[in-house]
Order: structure tokens, then sequence, then C-alpha cells
């Protein structure tokens, strides 16, 4: 049986993941500054920590949510952890029960955001899924996907890997890719575009009315190299506008650099935070003087991120 | 007879434009633009017919095409357009026939329509600059078509204007494109579209291509398919000729067909095969492949005959018909079809069929002999269709029963295990029967107790 990545992984305790999720809501914040979201609906993968879904609500305001659930124990997990009263828990798979949902007349032309935050590799079910998600995508709606980047997940050598990639996306994507862009770190990149481009695709060849407009595109590492890939559906009057605001300097979805942040105490965080912004890169010796030390790149990756950094605490009781 | 009054049969230019461009798809439009300067350089290079052992020399014609989502452009050395023709053939809609009979001489080009057709279905702003000749005879000019304006103008006079303009780098055409149609816009945009058409042109232009075309897509080469059919062992492949007389015109037809590559082990629909998609009928006209991998009624599946099946997938024919007359050549108006009532075309018919059924013969016989076939095949070499020889019919193995008979095994399992399979047995991209069969050696070694 496949083990729930709920019972593995402690969702709260990834700072990667969590600097991720705040780069994406920053976005959401402001493209909804343009979109239409007073009866938006945020759909996705609450798992039973619902961090995205809290955030949703409390960045957001939106208030109507439903988390699919495939594992019953799970299910009845989700249901009990709701964070509010709105959110509703479906148990299957999201490809089976997103199809039945968008079909209802409540959600016929309401706006979602959909992510669907998988903690597995791309497969031939998700594209297919995604296709799915790129027709149905109503007026100013947002699509986003996460997927495992991890080299091994697509072959142990570069070969099986450009084969696998091939067999995923199709052989026209995947010819002109060398043999450095399926290596980690690089392949989380390369997977990335791979579904952007292929989601562009599906709105170009479907020619949607609202056209897609890609938002996002962020690798991230805190124990598996992961990507999470997300676009936009404006509809036609606020497709302009959109582009213009995701085309600023200021946006900041498109991460180059994988976020690959250390893992650090609280008391660490507290300290290094004080030392910043800062015009200056923090050197090891800087740290030194600070009381303690970290790794070049440890540091680097702190210093880009760090208004986003988590603090954890566990409670000892 | 009195006359009263005269009924107004006059076309709109608005009317034009949107029939023209109705049934052909962007890459069709930018084949047929490759045809036009294909058709000029031909015409360069002598009248000489293109087969698959011999035709005209192509190697020192150049044809650049570069794109993004905004423009388009397509620059040739083929030699350029004469004021001449610019004013009075190039752009008349439908072709002026009888004073141009000796331009037409194995050329692509028929029905007068491609190229206005090919550039208004891409774009609304259309440049086309043309340097003809050499030296101090060389004639430049540059005939700019304001789409949107010209479909608007009232008169019935629908010329286009010539304005001077400064010579090409060498004589030939050069046609810019901008304000993209929507359709062409997706199109060209499309992140696969560079490959595809890569791929279309390797393909439909193989011919052409083999004797000595340059296309570049983007900056990059193409580089033509070279098709391979299985010859030596027991096998050979058909390969002759024969001339059709229709009238006072001659087409000369060339046939080759054989055995590309073996048939597949699983009939699965859910194993999407390349080789499959690459199998079938192949119908060229003066070189050029206007049908491809048929597998349909349009060539021989089907009706009075079998319809295709994933088994006969490895059969290889292509027919091609040459003529100085284009017009008894089975050309459809988007070069994406045969026309099938064309006389060569019925004549030539039957002469698909005898190939096509001693493969699917040989496919039949071989589900049960597949080790008996597998020796027999690896005995053969993959030859280019470019260097056969010559062989009145298809030579294949007949196979008799040898060694112990055996069994196929089918069954299905969830995708995702398979592949979670073939990754723990160290290649995710093993193929499934490839799995199924480790799976049962597996088996077989842990519980059968073989003395």
């Amino acid at each position: 049986m496949i083990r729930p990545s709920f019972t593995a992984v402690n969702y709260s305790l990834r700072p990667s993941k969590t600097i991720q999720r705040s780069i994406v809501f920053d976005g959401l914040r402001r493209l909804q500054e343009i979109l239409n979201w007073d009866r938006a609906a945020y759909l996705g993968f609450g798992s039973i920590w619902f961090t995205d879904f809290i955030l949703a609500h409390r960045v957001l305001g939106l208030g109507r949510m439903i988390s699919v659930e495939e594992n019953l124990i799970g299910y009845r997990r989700a249901c009990f952890n709701r964070p509010y009263k709105f959110v509703q828990v479906v148990r299957g798979r999201s490809s089976d029960v997103l199809p039945d949902i968008f079909a209802q007349a409540r959600f016929r032309n309401t706006p979602t955001i959909l992510w669907l935050d998988y903690d597995s590799e791309i497969t031939e079910a998700i594209i297919e899924e995604l296709r799915w998600a790129v027709v149905e995508a109503k007026d100013d709606s947002v699509l986003l996907v996460t997927i495992d980047a991890t080299d091994k997940l697509y072959g142990i050598n570069t070969k099986q890997r450009l084969a696998r990639l091939a067999e995923l996306f199709g052989d026209r994507a995947t010819r002109s890719l060398q043999r450095e862009e399926v290596k980690d770190p690089q392949l989380a990149e390369t997977i990335g575009s791979l579904v952007m481009s292929m989601l562009k695709n599906v709105s170009r060849r479907t020619a949607k009315s609202n056209p897609i407009i890609p938002a996002f595109q962020i690798p991230y590492r805190d124990k598996a190299a992961m990507v999470t890939v997300g676009a936009v559906f404006p509809s036609p009057e606020l497709q302009r506008k959109t582009l213009t605001k995701i085309q600023s300097p200021s946006w900041g979805g498109f991460v180059t650099e994988p976020i690959v942040a250390p893992h650090l105490t609280s008391k660490e965080v507290a300290v290094l935070q004080g030392a910043l912004p800062s015009r200056e890169e923090l050197t090891r010796r800087s740290v030194q003087e600070l009381g303690f030390d970290l790794e070049v790149d440890q540091l680097r990756a702190f210093q880009e991120h760090y208004r986003r950094y988590p603090t954890f605490a566990q409670v000892l009781s | 007879v009195v006359e009263i009054a005269r009924a107004n049969a006059n076309a709109s230019r608005a009317f034009f434009v949107r029939m023209l461009t109705r049934d052909i798809a962007v890459e069709d439009c930018i084949l047929d633009l490759i045809d036009n300067s294909v058709d000029s350089a031909w015409r360069g290079l002598g009248k000489k017919p293109l087969g698959l052992q011999s035709g005209p020399d192509f190697s020192q014609v150049k044809i650049e095409i570069d794109f993004d989502e905004t423009k388009f452009s397509i620059k040739d050395n083929s030699g350029g357009m004469s004021l001449d023709v610019a004013k009075n053939y190039a752009f008349t809609f439908g072709r002026i026939d009888e004073d141009r009979e000796d331009e037409a001489e194995f050329s692509i080009g028929v029905y007068g329509i491609g190229l206005k057709r090919a550039m208004f279905k891409l774009g609304r702003g259309i440049d086309i600059f043309s340097t003809h000749g050499n030296g101090a005879d060389a004639i430049s000019f540059a005939v700019p078509i304001n789409v949107d304006k010209w479909v608007k103008g009232k008169s019935n006079n629908w010329d286009f204007p010539i304005d001077e303009a400064p010579a090409l780098s060498s004589p030939g055409m050069h046609i810019k494109i901008s304000k993209l149609t929507e359709l062409a816009k997706s199109t060209l945009g499309d992140t696969d579209f560079e490959t595809l058409l890569t791929d279309m042109i390797a393909r439909d232009y193989s011919l052409h291509l083999f004797h000595g075309l340059n296309v570049t897509v983007n900056k990059k080469r193409v580089e033509g398919r070279i098709f391979k059919l299985l010859s030596g062992g027991e096998f050979e492949p058909l390969n002759e000729y024969y001339v059709e007389k229709i009238g006072n015109g001659t087409v000369t037809v060339e046939i080759a067909a054989g055995y590309a590559f073996p048939p597949p082990e699983t009939n699965d629909p859910t194993e999407k095969s390349e080789r499959e998609e690459r199998s079938g009928w192949y119908v060229a006209c003066n070189g050029r492949i206007v049908m491809a991998a048929d597998k349909s009624i349009l060539s021989v599946w089907g009706d009075d005959f079998p319809g295709w099946h994933p088994q006969y997938t490895g059969f290889f024919g292509i027919i091609l018909f040459s003529s100085d007359e284009t017009e008894l050549l089975p050309l459809t108006t988007t070069k994406r079809s045969v026309d099938t009532s064309s006389i060569v075309y019925r004549r030539a018919r039957p002469k698909m069929k005898t190939p096509t059924r001693a493969w699917i013969d040989y496919t039949n016989a071989r589900k049960n002999e597949v080790v008996a076939a597998e020796k027999r095949e690896s005995l053969a070499t993959q030859t280019s269709i470019f260097s056969m020889s010559h062989s009145a019919k298809v030579a294949l193995p007949s196979l008799k029963r040898t060694g112990p008979r055996e069994t196929s095994i089918q069954f299905r399992v969830e995708m995702e295990r398979a592949k979670k399979l073939a990754r723990a047995l160290g290649d995710v991209t093993l193929a499934n029967r490839e799995v199924g069969k480790r799976a049962f050696d597996y088996t077989y070694d842990e519980l059968v107790d073989d003395e």
C-alpha cells in the first residue's frame, strides 16, 4: 500500500516549502487586486494541516474552499481538522472528484484557485489532469501544481530520464534537451518549464477565450527537489492588466535558483533577522561575530528569503 | 432572346479571402510557400523528374524559414520572380494556364492559389520582395499588401502595388508576414511547433532533401527523413516503375513497398507507438509527399480490402507520381491528401494492394511463429529506399513451425504500478511487455521446479 504523505512528513516543518508557499500567496494577493475574486473558491489538497487553506482565508479572504483527500483515514482526520466551517472535505482521487465539483451549478461561473500540491513525481495521470484543468479554468482562475522533481524518480541515469520525459511530455517537447538539463539540480527547472510549456500549448490549442498567462515557477528543496508551476486565466478584459503586473520587475513568482532554506533554530533566526536587511552580503565572519556559524550557501539562501523564513517551535510538555 | 438585365456575379474581396483560407492548416500554408520556392528553383534547374534514385541537384538551393509568435518569414535563393510574372500571373486568383504551360513542368503548384492563400492565412501585413536576374540585368521589386485595407477596397480592380526595392543578397524571394492572424499566432507560438514543422518538412520533402535541398527552420538545418526497408536474407522490398499514358500526357509511377520494422508484440491501444504512426502508405506528387502514413480507404485499407490494424505496423509503401503536366497528378488543393478521382491514382491502387496483402499474410503467420520470424528478420538489413535494387515483387519468408509451441499472456495493471515496477527493475522506461516478461521470469524461477 502507498503510504499517504501526511503520515511521513510534518507539513509545518519544511522551511523551503513554507517560503515557496509565501511567495505564491504574495503573488495571489497581488493578482487579487486585479481579478474578480468576490465569489472565488479555493480548491486543493489540504491534508490534515490545511496550511494553504488558512492562508487563502487570512490573506485573500476567500470563503469557499474544498479539500480533496483520497485516503479514508486521512479523510476522517481532515474532517476533524477543518480550520473553518466553510471548508468542505471531499473524499476521492482529485481527477475523479474535481470534474464532478466543477460541473455543479454553484461553480459554473466561479473563478477557482486550484492548487494540485502533489508529493509524487509527475505522471501521465497528472498531466492528463492538468490538461483538463486548463480547459476547465474559468475567467480569473489560477492553476498551480507542485510535483517532486527528484532525479531518481525519472530514471537512474540521464539517458533514462531523457526517455522518461519524452514519454511524459512528448518527443517534440523534449528533443532538444541536453544531458545537463536532466541532472540534479537543473532537473527541477527543466520539469517546471516542460509543465509550463505543456499548459501553454493546451491553452493555445483549445483556443481558450481566457488564454493562460504563466505566473509562477518555483523550484525548492527540503528533502526532495520539488517544483511549483502556476498560471492565471484572466477574463479577456483583464488580460492586459494582469500581464503588465506579472511582467513588472517586482513580480516574485519566477524563482530561478532553487530555494534551499537552512534548518535554523528560532534563536539563530532571530539573531540573523536582526542583522537584516543589509546592503552587503552576510559573511561567515559576520555570523561568527553574532555568536555561531553557517555555510556560505545556507547564508545566501537565508539572506535572499529572510522575510519569509518561518520560525518553528516545539512545545515540550 | 432579349436580355432585360445583368445579374451581378462579382465576388467580394473579403469573401475571397475568407473562402480561400478556410480549409487549410497553418503548417500546410507554410509547406505551400516552400512548394513555391522549390518550383521556382526547379525551373532554374531544367526539366527533370524527381525519383527515388535520380533527380535534379538541389544542393545550391537554400530556403530559410524563421518565425516566432509575432512574425513569419521565408527566404529563398531560387531565382526570384520576373516583373512580368508578378504583373500578370503570380497574384491572379487562379492560374491563367494557356500562356504559361512551360512554366508548369514538374511543379507542385497547380491551382494558382497557394501563395495568396498561405499569406492571407498567416497574417494581415504582407511584404514580398523579389530579385530576378543577375548583375546589371537584375530587377528587384516589393509587393506590400495591407490585407485589412485591401479587403475594404470597393473597386473591381483587385491589383496590388509593385514598388521599387533594393536587391536581395541573391536572386530569390523573401516573404515577410506580420500582424499574424489569431490562428497563426497560436500555432507559431506553440512550443512544439518548431519541431512539428521540422518533422513535416523532413518527411514531405525527403526526396528533395535527399537530392540536396537546404532548408532551415529558425536557423536549424532540416535533415531529410530516410525511409528504410529490410532487404537481404529472405526479404526483398518491391521497387518498380511504369509509365501511364493519359491523353497526350504521361505520368511516371514509381512504387516501393516492404517491411520497415517488426510488427508489435501487443495490440494494446494504450501503448501508443511511433512505429505505428509511421507505418502505412505514402503518396508523392512530383517528389512532394502529399499523404503520409495513410491507414485509410484513401490508400488501400478497408472496403474490399482489410482495414488497418495495429498488427500491420511495420508496413511501409510509397508511390510516386511524376509528370510535367501537374493536372494529371492526384493532387488536392491543400496537398494534404490525394484526389481519389484521379485516373492515374485509380489505376495505381490495385498495384498498391499486392505488396500490402503479402505483408498482411506475413503478419498473420508471424503471430504464431515469433521466434522463427525474428531469427529470419535478424538476417536482413535496413536499406534506404534511395538505394534499392529493382524488384517486381515483395519477398517475405514463409514461416513454418519450428521449436516448441508458444503462447502469449496478457493482463492489465494500474499504469503507475507498472512504472514503479519498471523503476525497481532498474529502467523506468522499460516497455510494458518487458516488465511483464521479467515479472514472469522472476516468478517462474522462484516457483517452478524445472528439471
